[in-house]
């Protein structure tokens, strides 16, 4: 019997962004000229005759449609792809041989490095590996990562319940970038306790993912699971709730009556692998599938792969599309293609009216954000009369972009912003609602990614710079859960704590109003002082908190041990700067307090604080008439700015930045 | 040279208004004379103003050693009011109106060479007019103020302080706040030091803010004040303000100005200043010293 097997990725790109990555690659075509704003399709294809991959063959040798429309193939390439393999390890229930042996972590994680060592084995340079396990929660043992860097495991949950539909579905969801192929080998027990999805979604996921899904049953594990299982619930009253999907084959073989192997899930998780163009990995004549050994097979695909781009025409562009490629005039040869891609996008915008400039209804605000008209939703917005009628419509409305839910969270940030600084306590209280309910929304399976950290740090910009100690306070502690070592979330938790030291702000209801000590300030912002890329403001603030509250020789120190680190951050700059001078007036140095007010105002020329302390420096030291003049300056002045102003609203001069990147990966 | 109380150089020749000894029209100083000028108000239990005081009654101590007075003036010399408005976020609608009311009156309560200058703070501040007599433009200024921010009361006052004015006039400032500080850059001790390098007394109006306000700053904004001879003014929520401003000018247009030519101490550093009266029950208010150059 020929073995037929197939290959295929979709990915819908900006032709821009491929254009790029083909000229940063030695590998691919010479750079080719895209229309803009255009969809371009690639699909990867293999084709087989028999065992033997069939080679040489051009664009006109192959029959590509799109929902039925046969499309212009503009460019095909033949090479080797890079992948980027995920690799699932089942690490839930018993990791034992036998159902009466527990192993430890140890054993468990030589378990996995030495799954981890066969499979990077097969790969070459340019690929890239992941591991994710199988357990209670889904884990990410090692991040997407390059074969030659791969770090060890450190530390596995084992020997708990199985979420392996959420695993396979966080597996599934990772985005692929154009140039490269996701492959996804999963091994399992064949059964899963406590996903928050079921075989179905992952089957619906899978039609929708750019991965190559493929799943190998672990039956002799099963085995031992099930007796374990049978043990439990029957000696120990211990019934776990399970969605099993097949019998496992020893007990097929000798059990009481011949049953089929796959039950239903176990059906719908085989046609999901089926759909990508993997398959479910069984036991054949007594061998079993192995990770190792299926990626082995399956790995002989790409190195004899095609690359097929195309772009849609004579077809919808919004909904599913249906692929399918054949080669003209093939005797017997096996193509392999996804069965299609899906795009919810908006029209384009030629189409549609133009944006109007302060959208008002949820329908215009969210049909304005779906196309980028950011400032006129954050105009609307701030136009509305009642800033918690919107949330409250928003979340009434349930799933405006069900496909795009990072857009959502996006838009979430903009809809709350108004609310938050808002002197009505409903109003906040309900920003606070929505931003907590999408708090939860964002959490990525595997424990926190990029759009994630920088959703939380627009929160906590905004929150900072609302002044709200209390409420900032725990989604800081909320973030930190998530992203324990980063460091704006720790400088953020020091500059709440200084905050609720110092009183400033109104506590909120529920807030006790409780004061940080000093000496909580302290250790907060020398918790942050080394890390990289907040350690000048760190040590700034901890100085100005020094500096305030009498400490100034301690300041100036702190000051000095930033040494020649710098901040390009002019607020920054400036606050150091600051800080020195009143430091330097703290211990009656007055002329070298002069020079630190001076460099301050050659980085903020107008500022207001700055002028002061040298307008008190300049008196003190016996220069009235200079005094005088900047003292006639600063009352002159309207239209400065002063960082000291925004001391107390912490990072919030960040947010807009926040906001903005929440934005650009929201898309 | 006079110093008032910092050792400013005026040369008070041919200066109307001022009691000297045998209360002359005009007094002739040297053009090298050095003086010190104090702001004494002098009340009875009642806080009526005790008037008709000579210098016989009073007796000024610099650095603890009894100085001759050499003139006292009463009621005499023209007035500059700097009024300092807190328009920060704690500041209502309703209370801006008020204050702007306030104002207005007390403008009218001006002397004939009197004259008002405006400062506004929150984090900024803000002169919106420099001195003035013209009512109007003052109202009309206001009319256009609106509050927010957070609040550089001891920045406001810093800079209030500093700025320059005529030494022949006498220096007032009043400053309606809720006495919190949330944005400045001058630190009490800083603002004592500017405080005893000039010359205005400083007075608090603060409207039903004392009980808010944390025992260290109520006392470190009474030491202020108190070293400048000025005061702090408690008023309940439902106080009359416009009284209260009132009553503060009226004040401070009631209190003596002693001169005197500082003996037998050394001229710089900081020099304690007290005075007392002969008055049996009279209550003295007067600057506690000055910082010679």
């Amino acid at each position: 019997m020929t073995v037929r097997k197939f290959t295929v990725g979709v990915a819908i790109v900006a032709a821009a962004v491929l254009q790029g990555r083909a000229q940063d690659s030695p590998r691919t075509q010479p750079p080719q000229v895209f229309r803009a704003n255009t969809d371009l399709v690639v699909v990867d294809v293999s084709v087989r005759d028999g065992d033997r991959p069939v080679t040489g063959l051009r664009v006109d040798d192959f029959v590509l449609t799109d929902n039925d429309v046969r499309q212009r193939i503009e460019s095909i390439e033949a090479t080797a792809v890079p992948i980027d393999l995920t690799v699932v390890v089942d690490l839930s229930g018993n990791t034992g041989s036998r159902w009466n042996e527990r192993k430890s972590a140890g054993k468990v994680i030589e378990g996995v490095q030495a799954e981890i060592a066969r499979v990077t084995a097969l790969l070459r340079a340019e690929d890239r590996l992941r591991v994710l396990a199988v357990d209670r929660n889904v884990q990410q043992l090692v991040e997407l990562t390059p074969v030659a860097s791969v770090a060890p495991v450190q530390r596995v949950e084992f020997d708990g319940l199985a979420a392996l539909y959420d695993t396979l579905a966080a597996a599934l969801l990772q985005p692929v970038q154009p140039a490269r192929r996701h492959v996804v080998i999963a091994s399992t027990r064949g059964h899963d306790n406590i996903s928050s999805i079921g075989a179905d979604v992952v089957r619906t996921i899978a039609e929708r993912s750019d991965a190559l899904l493929h799943v190998v049953a672990m039956e002799t594990a099963l085995d031992n699971e099930d007796a374990l299982s049978a043990f439990q619930c029957e000696g120990m009253g211990y019934c776990w709730p399970t969605r099993r999907f097949w019998v496992p084959f020893q007990r097929r073989l000798f059990g009481p009556r011949p049953i089929h192997a796959l039950l239903r899930d176990g059906v719908a998780l085989a046609e999901a692998a089926r759909r990508t163009g993997g398959d479910l990995h069984k036991t054949r004549a007594f061998s079993e599938a192995t990770l190792a050994g299926t990626f082995k097979k399956v790995f002989e695909d790409f190195r004899n792969s095609y690359v097929l781009r195309y772009s849609p025409r004579g077809v919808s562009r919004a909904g599913w599309h249906s692929i399918d490629v054949k080669v003209a005039a093939s005797r017997g040869y096996t193509v392999a293609a996804r069965k299609g891609y899906g795009i919810d996008e908006a029209a384009p915008d030629a189409l549609l009216p133009p944006i109007p400039n302060a959208p008002r209804t949820m329908r215009e605000l969210t049909a304005a954000y779906a196309r980028g008209g950011y400032q006129q939703v954050v105009d609307g917005i701030r136009q509305s009369r009642d800033p918690s009628q919107l949330p409250r419509e928003f979340e009434g409305a349930g799933n405006v972009w069900p496909s795009t839910p990072h857009r959502e969270a996006a838009f979430a940030l903009d809809l709350a912003e108004p609310a938050v600084f808002s002197s009505k306590d409903n109003e906040r209280q309900q920003s606070y609602r929505l931003l907590e309910r999408f708090t939860r929304f964002v959490r990525h399976p595997l424990g926190g990614d990029t759009f994630e950290r920088y959703w939380h740090f627009a929160v906590l910009t905004m929150l900072e710079g609302s002044v709200r100690p209390g409420v900032a306070m725990a989604f800081v502690e909320r973030a930190l859960d998530r992203f324990p070592d980063e460091p704006r979330f720790l400088l953020s938790r020091a500059i709440v704590n200084e905050q609720r030291w110092a009183g400033v702000g109104r506590p909120e209801r529920g807030d006790t109003g409780e004061r940080s000590l000093p000496e909580d300030v302290i250790r907060a912002y020398e918790r942050v002082i080394a890390l990289p890329g907040v350690a000048v403001e760190a040590r700034v603030r901890l100085a100005t908190f020094l500096q305030r509250t009498g400490r100034n020789e301690e300041a100036l120190q702190q000051l000095s041990a930033a040494g020649s680190q710098t901040s390009p951050d002019p607020v920054v700059k400036y606050l150091r700067l600051l800080t020195t001078g009143k430091a330097l007036d703290g211990v009656k140095r007055p002329a070298e307090a002069i020079d630190a007010y001076r460099a301050a105002l050659g980085v903020v020329p107008a500022a207001q604080s700055a002028r002061v302390g040298l307008m008190n420096a300049l008196l003190v030291s016996g220069d009235r008439a200079g005094a005088e003049a900047i003292a006639e300056q600063i009352q002159t002045t309207r239209d400065d700015f002063d960082p000291w102003w925004t001391y107390w609203q912490g990072q919030f001069r960040l947010h807009g930045q926040a906001v903005a990147r929440v934005r650009e990966l929201s898309r | 040279m006079i110093h008032w109380p910092h050792l400013l150089l005026v040369l008070v020749v041919g200066t109307e208004g001022l009691v000297a000894r045998q209360e002359p029209q005009r007094t002739v100083f040297r053009s090298n004379a050095s003086a010190v000028a104090v702001d004494v108000s002098v009340r009875e239990a009642s806080r009526r103003p005790v008037t008709g005081l000579t210098m016989r009654d009073f007796q000024v101590y610099d650095n603890g050693v009894r100085q001759q007075v050499d003139i006292v003036s009463y009621g005499k010399l023209p007035i500059d009011v700097t009024i300092a408005l807190d328009v920060s976020y704690s500041v209502t609608g309703t209370l801006l109106d008020r204050l702007r009311q306030c104002v207005v009156q007390l403008m009218r309560d001006l002397g004939p060479e009197d004259r008002l200058r405006l400062l506004l703070f929150n984090m900024r501040v803000t002169r919106i007019t420099p001195f003035t007599r013209d009512v109007k433009l003052v109202e009309a200024l206001l009319r256009n103020t609106t509050a927010g921010g957070g609040t550089a009361l001891l920045d406001a006052i810093s800079v209030a302080l500093v700025s320059a004015s005529s030494d022949d006039r006498r220096q007032l400032a009043v400053f309606f706040t809720d006495g919190s500080d949330s944005s400045s850059a001058t630190s009490m001790d800083t603002l004592l030091a500017v405080a005893q390098r000039t010359r205005a007394t400083v007075t608090f109006v603060m409207q039903g803010a004392l009980s808010s306000l944390v025992p260290s700053q109520q006392a470190a904004l009474a030491k202020l004040a108190g070293e400048t001879g000025g005061r702090l003014l408690p008023v309940g929520p439902s106080g009359d303000l416009s009284s209260a401003f009132r009553n503060v000018l009226s004040d401070f247009r009631s209190a003596y100005v002693l001169y005197y030519t500082p003996r037998n101490v050394t001229g710089d550093g900081y020099h304690t200043i007290e005075v007392k009266t002969t008055r049996q029950g009279a209550m003295v208010l007067a600057r506690r010293g000055y910082f010679g150059s």
